[in-house]
């Protein structure tokens, strides 16, 4: 997901390096405070940006013979806080643009939108409300973070393709559903590499955790939880639904780079599907009636198929975390 | 009386889950002198250079030069009493070059730019990486690596040079360049190895330390050639003699 | 695109002029401004610019040849681009390989390769004859906020041994039959970066003791910059004007 230079608009790019500007020095401000108190905050910031970056070096199988990627932003903002993953993020992005060859450097405000701020600021933000349904401890914990990790990648996902439409770069309607559809399946493995890490962290230094994921949640508190894990899944679900109706309504729309493209070159064209009748046209469903309508609806039988194998994974390793286990 | 060059007295540390570490121990280290700590491995070693270093929050007492180690002050430790030179050189040489590293203690103590440049050439000269300054702390051999850190600790001038396990993973070389580097150091040294070979003709004085607790403190060829008391306590010396017995038979 | 085998540590800086790194910098990115606002159809602008670059390349002592294998590793970016070629709406349509392709998505897809190319060898031979340390200093001096800079450097120290760490495990992993092939084995490759990380977290607190151990008192200590010399400010800005002028006539 990391945009070279020239694929975003000046534009874009200037907006989202202003924005990620004011994250990155929210976060150097809240650092050198914290630097006071847990004095070793300098080292482990610049060691889990090397973590981060070594860490997606390792490639996990999707199927098929592909594989995708770890990213990083979610288990950074579990273990450090969401501020302190944006700020492990842009030193990764950093070193991994000037030094590496990996994203733009006119692009770096914008990778570091998608994958500092959306991925991980954003995902932390999904763990909030998740949190404040379940009980406190470890399991509910890495739940919340193996969510968050997969609606980031997506998030960051669905933002890079809206940023590259909105330039002109690829049509919306082909970008959202291709960059979304991948990323929801390398987000399951982001999400059960989130979950593995932090379980991993738990077993052996558990001193680690923010206070919240210490504790050993209550047994009388079960039904209760269980009443509360199906409202978070239902309203997860939902979201999630959300998110892939909003395909429906971008994909009649006309970026406006290919409209100045046509006026440089001298092409007047007509609004005109290029490719009529073709079963793949605007990505929709053949047996439904093309449209809009049937965009949304792909998306989201694929958003509910990933969310079910999701949900039934993470509650999977809730169990072999630790002794929390998901009430029945 | 001379003010011992390091004085620990009722030194106890426990870990976070309440385990004793060290302790309770006395010891007292004369200037000048070269001590060598040895022990089996989880002894305590390291958590009792640690603690002398002042890292550690220890209970008792653990003095420098008469300075208290454990409340470091606003500013931070002062460098110039103790240097501790640390099992793993990556963890000393954090830096990109191993000039910045060898600068980072004068930096710290506020050196200006030529007192610093001059502190570090000759640091890196007496640990014999001259003109090493520019290259990369990863790209370094673990001898070389050593060296460097041992570089930067030098350049804060310590009165103190405390070593944890030196000699780990070096070559024969590498093993006779460090006793020469040993030799040359001024002030007072203490070495926590369980490797003896190399520790006898560098320190006179042994201190054997198991399970958080000192067993035996002397001379170190006394304690070194008490077969039993090294063998209880998973240390070994192997004089030159009885490896090359084993060798030709 | 994450490529182990382009892991390389800070490379020694090849034939240096004497242009001071922060002038350097700037003159790159004012070439890469320059260029990403290049529309697809300037061609003869596109060219100058790789004639720019190849000169870089050869003031550097660096390989024509390395610096384009290099640049070209961003091209399969481009595909997202390709992606669109044949859903473009309006305008004309050629007929390739019995796809009818928008000329206009020809056009975008020219442009993005393009401008990514032309930037990425640019910033290959700056960085290049630059070095890590030169770069760092650079962007101190430039006012990139020194608490970034300082998590970078360190960053910078520590990723080869983590990634050397990574390595390691992974082909630990293999060593005892791990054949990934399907998804939920990404749990065991989340372990070995649990792994990872709780190695990355012990080795910041024994970095933070040995910072202590020389006097660290909280801050890494400041270090003085000097002032671009206004020879190598006029420079950059000769440079500058030279790509603005192409972008402007050219096309």
């Amino acid at each position: 997901m990391h945009v070279p230079d020239g694929f975003v608009s000046p534009a874009i790019n200037v907006a989202t390096a202003a924005v990620s500007s004011g994250a990155i020095g929210i976060g150097l401000a809240r650092a050198r405070r914290a630097a006071a108190e847990t004095s070793h905050m300098v080292p482990l910031l610049a060691t889990t940006a090397a973590f981060v970056f070594a860490a997606q070096m390792l490639n996990f199988p999707i199927g098929g013979g592909t594989s995708g990627h770890f990213l990083g932003a979610a288990a950074a903002a579990a273990l450090l806080g969401p501020w302190n993953a944006c700020l492990v993020m842009t030193v990764v992005l950093v070193i991994q643009g000037l030094f590496f060859g990996d994203g733009g450097i006119t692009a770096l405000g914008t990778n570091i939108f998608n994958m500092g701020i959306v991925a991980g600021l954003g995902g932390f933000i999904l763990m909030r409300p998740i949190r404040s349904l379940l009980p406190d401890g470890r399991g509910p914990w890495l739940a919340s973070a193996a969510v968050a990790g997969w609606a980031g990648v997506v998030a960051a996902s669905a933002a890079c393709s809206l940023e590259l439409a909105a330039s002109g770069t690829a049509p919306l309607a082909v970008a959202l559903p291709a960059m979304v559809g991948t990323h929801a399946v390398i987000g399951a493995g982001e999400a059960l590499i989130t979950a593995a890490v932090l379980a991993a962290v738990a077993a052996s230094r558990p001193d680690i955790l923010p206070a919240w994921a210490r504790v050993e949640p209550r047994a009388r508190t079960r039904g209760h939880a269980r009443r509360k894990v199906a409202v978070l899944a239902s309203s997860g679900l939902l979201l999630a639904a959300t998110l892939a109706l909003l395909a429906g309504p971008f994909a009649s729309r006309r970026p406006d780079g290919l409209e100045k493209v046509a006026e440089e070159t001298g092409f007047l064209g007509r609004a005109e599907a290029l490719w009529r009748g073709a079963p793949f046209q605007d990505y929709s469903l053949g047996a439904v009636g093309g449209g809009a309508g049937s965009t949304g609806l792909a998306g989201l039988l694929g958003t509910a198929a990933v969310f079910t194998a999701g949900y039934f994974g993470i509650r999977l390793f809730q169990g072999r975390a630790g002794t929390d286990r998901a009430p029945r | 009386m001379r003010t011992p060059a390091v004085e620990a007295v009722d030194l106890t540390f426990s870990y976070r889950d309440g385990r004793r570490a060290l302790g309770p121990l006395g010891l007292s280290i004369e200037a000048g002198s070269s001590v060598c700590l040895a022990g089996p491995n989880g002894a305590g070693k390291s958590t009792l250079l640690l603690c002398l270093a002042g890292l550690l929050k220890y209970h008792g007492s653990v003095r420098v030069d008469g300075v208290e180690q454990r409340s470091p002050g606003r500013r931070g430790r002062d460098p110039s009493l103790l240097g501790l030179v640390l099992q793993d050189p990556d963890d000393q040489l954090f830096c990109t070059t191993v000039e910045e590293d060898v600068a980072f203690g004068p930096r710290n103590e506020g050196l200006a730019g030529g007192e610093v440049r001059a502190r570090v050439e000759e640091s890196l000269a007496m640990v014999g990486l001259e003109g090493f300054g520019s290259r990369v702390p990863h790209h370094l051999s673990v001898g070389e690596k050593k060296r460097a850190a041992m570089a930067a600790v030098l350049s804060c001038r310590p009165r103190v040079l405390a070593l944890d396990e030196p000699w780990a993973g070096l070559d024969a070389r590498a093993c006779r360049a460090l006793g020469r580097i040993l030799d040359g150091f001024p002030g007072t040294v203490i070495i926590a190895t369980q490797d003896l070979r190399h520790a006898v003709p560098v320190c006179g004085r042994l201190v054997v330390i198991d399970g958080g607790l000192l067993v035996a403190d002397g001379p170190i060829r006394d304690i070194a050639s008490d077969d039993e008391l090294m063998e209880a306590h998973g240390l070994r010396f192997d004089s030159c003699e009885s490896w090359r017995a084993a060798v030709v038979g | 695109m994450r490529r182990a085998e382009t892991l390389r540590s800070a490379p020694a800086p090849s034939a240096r002029t004497a242009l001071d790194p922060r002038a350097r910098l700037l003159t790159m990115l004012a070439f890469m401004l320059v260029v990403v606002s290049t529309p697809a159809t300037h061609q003869a602008a596109f060219i100058s610019y790789a004639g720019m670059v190849a000169w870089g390349s050869a003031l550097a002592h660096i390989p024509l040849a390395r610096t384009a294998s290099r640049a070209a590793l961003v091209l399969p970016f481009s595909t997202i681009a390709a992606l669109g070629l044949p859903f473009a709406a309006g305008g004309r349509a050629v007929d390739f390989l019995g796809l009818r392709l928008s000329l206009r998505g020809l056009w975008v897809l020219a442009g993005v390769s393009e401008r990514s190319f032309v930037c990425a060898a640019m910033l290959y031979v700056t960085i290049d004859s630059t070095g890590f340390e030169g770069t760092m200093s650079a962007l101190r001096g430039l006012g990139v906020p020194g608490l970034l800079v300082d998590l970078t450097s360190l960053s910078w120290r520590y990723l080869h041994l983590l990634s050397e760490q990574a390595a390691r495990l992974g082909k630990a992993a293999a060593a005892r039959g791990f054949r990934p092939r399907w998804l939920p084995q990404a749990s065991v490759v989340g372990r070995l970066a649990g792994n990872l990380f709780v190695r990355s977290y012990e080795r910041a607190e024994r970095v933070h003791g040995a910072m202590m151990l020389r006097g660290h008192g909280g801050a890494l200590p400041p270090r003085p910059v000097p002032r671009i010399p206004a020879r190598d400010l006029a420079i950059s800005g000769t440079f500058a004007a030279a790509f603005a002028a192409a972008r402007l006539l050219l096309g």
